[in-house]
């Protein structure tokens, strides 16, 4: 495909059990609960949101400021990209994408 | 538990579908030398294993976790062949060979490629079974796809869970009907486009559970794409193959990985899908239908617990099983019964299940694990 469709790995896959969301990384077979903020970002990445975008949607939601949320959002998405579970561009994409 | 007339039944089709015997005959004929040792991963009724003895095999390891296992031997041994072939009950990756073999056969492929679990059983036997320089039959497994573009099936499966049966709102599950994947027939009508390959396992190199791959296609009419149909190419050996691709006559069916409803596509439009899977068992498809995507996987619809996703850092704990489980433990001294044991479980609070027949049944199974 040209380009990423979608920013998430297709390996990485989210359930909801019992109230709780769960990113299932189907390549090592392990699985990590998320908190709040961190479902929020993960629906963001896969309406196709920048990181600034979910970023600011994150500070009115969480009525944080909007470094902070940016902070936030950027390790958040680093420690995905670490576990190879977003396409690692999105690291390098600050301003808003087409989505 | 699979019924047992339903195992029957599928074993005697797979006896049955001639052109995958004589496939997978041909196949270790030529790959099975005199005086050679043999692992045959999930032998079913052990045919593929007579065949490696027939081929010269001085022995073969003929390994079985299906309920069809408990006839295994008697076919062996009315072949004459109990002296050369070892029928062993179990998972092969719970069991332990005591010797390398030289060749590894297992027809585990399933109707989906992946979905009998052909990954994870040859990766294991490889690193532990194979001697250095062995061969496997298969050496590659495919995973072809192709658009569908049958509503009424579509229908059958997913849609009529929208439907009200007599009145009431089935709904709740169709959003999981549509994360499955399906098994059935597909014929080439059904399909908007000729298979593709998207997925290539080397049985010999993989040790990879999870395997994934995307293809294109491009829709010569406009109209409905339904989801996905999918299933094998498989490599048996050097010019040896087998394939589900519609017109299928084998034994198989082909897998089928619907949308969530059915979308409309132009003519010209390109359809996109990537596919991925771990050891067939959890599946994520998704992709673009002309302006729309989608985006799908069988986890949700395999409702897991939450126990199986906190992995190996929960901290465990006993429930009502648990605790009856370990008094029964304590008691198994090889003089009391099952009865026994049962007995003296219903009598305390804590031991004790919802019934005495509860706790009894729980004691058999108990027993039937723990003694094999």
């Amino acid at each position: 495909m040209p380009g990423p469709l979608f920013a998430t790995a297709l390996h990485a896959v989210t359930v909801e059990v019992e109230g709780a969301t769960f990113i299932v990384d189907l390549r090592r077979g392990t699985s990590v609960a998320l908190n709040g903020a961190a479902v929020f970002i993960w629906r963001g990445l896969v309406r196709g949101q920048s990181p600034t975008q979910i970023a600011r949607a994150l500070a009115a939601t969480f009525g944080i400021d909007e470094p902070r949320a940016q902070a936030d959002v950027s390790a958040f998405l680093a420690t995905l990209a670490g576990q190879g579970l977003i396409d690692e561009s999105l690291l390098e994409r600050p301003v808003d994408h087409p989505g | 538990m699979p019924d047992l007339r339903t195992v029957i039944d599928y074993h005697a089709r797979m006896l049955g579908d001639r052109e995958r015997v004589e496939r997978f005959e041909q196949a270790i004929e030529a790959t099975v030398r005199p005086g050679a040792i043999v692992a045959d991963l999930g032998c079913g009724t052990g045919i593929l294993s007579l065949l490696c003895c027939r081929a010269g095999a001085r022995r073969v390891y003929a390994i079985e976790v299906g309920p069809i296992g408990r006839w295994t031997e008697q076919i062996i041994a009315a072949n004459g062949l109990a002296g050369r072939v070892e029928v062993l009950r179990g998972a092969s990756t719970e069991l332990a060979l005591p010797e390398k073999v030289d060749v590894i056969v297992s027809e585990t492929i399933g109707s989906a490629a992946f979905d009998e679990g052909i990954l994870g059983f040859v990766a294991d036997a490889r690193r532990r079974f194979l001697a250095p320089g062995g061969q496997i039959v298969p050496r590659r497994v495919a995973l072809w796809a192709a658009p569908v573009g049958d509503v009424a099936l579509h229908q059958r499966l997913v849609g009529a869970w929208r439907e009200r049966v007599r009145g009431a709102d089935v709904s709740p599950m169709h959003a999981i009907a549509a994360r499955q994947l399906h098994l059935t027939s597909f014929q080439p009508g059904q399909l908007c486009a000729p298979p593709r390959p998207l997925i290539t396992v080397d049985l010999a190199e993989t040790d990879q559970l999870f395997v994934a791959g995307r293809a294109e296609f491009s829709l010569e009419r406009e109209g409905p794409v339904t989801g996905f149909a999918i299933g094998f190419d498989a490599v048996l050996g050097d010019g040896i193959s087998l394939s589900n691709r519609p017109p299928s006559a084998l034994h198989w069916s082909q897998g089928f990985l619907p949308l969530e409803q059915p979308l409309e596509v132009q003519a010209g439009e390109l359809v996109r899908v990537e596919i991925g899977t771990r050891d067939g068992q959890t599946w994520r498809w998704r992709g673009q239908l002309g302006a729309h995507t989608f985006d799908l996987d069988t986890l949700a619809g395999q409702s897991p617990a939450r126990e199986e996703l906190q992995g190996d850092e929960r901290r465990l704990s006993l429930g009502p099983k648990g605790r009856a489980a370990a008094a029964a433990l304590a008691l198994i001294d090889g003089q009391r019964t099952v009865a026994e044991i049962a007995a003296a479980l219903s009598r305390s609070p804590s031991t004790a299940l919802p019934s005495e027949a509860a706790t009894r049944a729980f004691v058999e199974r108990l027993a039937h694990h723990l003694e094999r």
